[in-house]
């Protein structure tokens, strides 16, 4: 009887450290999924203030986009998976609208001839699936026109038009969202007293 | 031996609150010397399959120069960039244009040709400009054909041509170095096998 009872506790022993042992493994086995739409970032520094842009690259793929894939008149992550975050890292003038320092979510409601372009504070959120509840959080909002541009299959930010004053003077870049071929543009002005 | 303990501990501490206050007064005195860099800095990355890939460099403007056989003249090292040599880091191994480099950052230079480059991935990273730059620490050299491309004032880092692909298969995608109307481009491959 005692002897039973001893088998049953190594019996159980046995088996507990066969499971720990397992279990890792096959964690490891779960392999990640590679994501449809890759993240990246792109940075520039444009007088002593640090712009970033974290965000996820859809592809096209041969689908129509504008007023398609991407809805007229709604509220888009202006990317994938995770809200297109931007971080600035001292205050800004957006097409010349004061921006404090921080990180924004940025979103999107494009039309045919014009988007409307959102800084969110809350920065951090899955697409725009929660805006409605955040639409307090709104830092800004502008209009701005797209534009023509060469067909671009993966979507893209970039940095461009630097404007590079001596110090005391104001400088400046310009922000654009490419993709498929549309360009969405918008300016960032920092000042360097 | 405990108050020698004690003694070197605030030595330590002493000489790190000097080094910090140090740095942080030059970068101070550089903001307030009013030195905006001519050629601003800036970075790229992108994940490829499991992989991460950022390039930190400097931008220097065309502003009416010529460029190639000019300001960049043919036949030498350059810096592909501005101020500091350009770094690129690779979080893994990975294969540029069919052949493997290890996981870690390089400086990434160039030997630009009217009509073909040499690209050049050094172990020496953080170093100022193409100044220092010794072969011996080259980890990989291959040679690529420029393009003609759309003109850009300011040198550019671009991923493109992305091929995502499900785990287990290899991933890619392509790096440009886009300045005045050259366009320089190598592939990067990762595998993305599950350990």
């Amino acid at each position: 009887m005692k002897l039973a009872i001893l088998k049953l506790a190594l019996l159980f022993l046995v088996a507990i450290i066969v499971i720990i042992l397992i279990s890792p493994v096959n964690a490891q086995n779960k392999s990640p999924k590679v994501r449809v739409s890759p993240t990246a970032s792109v940075s520039q520094t444009i007088g002593f203030t640090d712009v970033t842009i974290n965000y996820s690259r859809p592809g096209v793929k041969g689908r129509k986009i504008w007023g398609g894939l991407v809805p007229y008149d709604k509220v888009w992550r202006a990317g994938a998976n995770e809200a297109t975050k931007i971080t600035f890292s001292k205050e800004v003038w957006i097409n010349g609208n004061k921006l404090l320092a921080g990180s924004y979510a940025f979103f999107t409601i494009p039309t045919q001839n014009e988007w409307t372009l959102i800084f969110n504070k809350v920065a951090d959120t899955w697409g725009a699936f929660s805006y409605d509840k955040n639409k307090a959080q709104d830092a800004l909002k502008i209009k701005v026109k797209p534009v023509k541009h060469d067909f671009q299959e993966w979507l893209e930010y970039n940095f461009s038009n630097m404007d590079v004053q001596k110090a005391g003077m104001k400088n400046s870049a310009n922000v654009n969202l490419d993709w498929e071929k549309l360009r969405v543009s918008f300016k960032v002005e920092t000042e360097t007293k | 031996m405990k108050s020698d303990n004690c003694k070197s501990i605030t030595l330590f501490l002493f000489s790190f609150f000097l080094m910090t206050a140090f740095a942080w007064s030059q970068t101070r005195d550089e903001i307030l010397a009013g030195k905006i860099r001519v050629s601003p800095k800036a970075s790229v990355s992108q994940t490829i399959g499991f992989t991460d890939i950022s390039i930190n460099y400097s931008r220097p403007g065309v502003k009416g120069r010529k460029i190639w056989g000019g300001l960049v003249p043919y036949n030498k090292v350059w810096r592909t960039g501005a101020n500091e040599a350009t770094k690129i880091t690779f979080s893994k191994g990975i294969i540029i244009n069919g052949k493997k480099l290890a996981a870690g950052s390089y400086s990434f230079f160039a030997i630009p040709e009217e009509k073909e480059w040499t690209l050049i991935f050094n172990k020496i990273v953080n170093q100022w400009g193409a100044f220092t730059y010794n072969e011996l620490q080259d980890a990989l050299r291959i040679k690529v054909k420029p393009v003609k491309n759309d003109f850009h004032e300011w040198l550019l880092y671009t991923f493109s041509n992305m091929n995502v692909q499900p785990t287990g298969k290899n991933n890619s995608a392509i790096i440009n170095l886009m300045w005045d109307t050259l366009k320089v481009s190598f592939k990067v491959e990762v595998t993305t096998s599950a350990n």
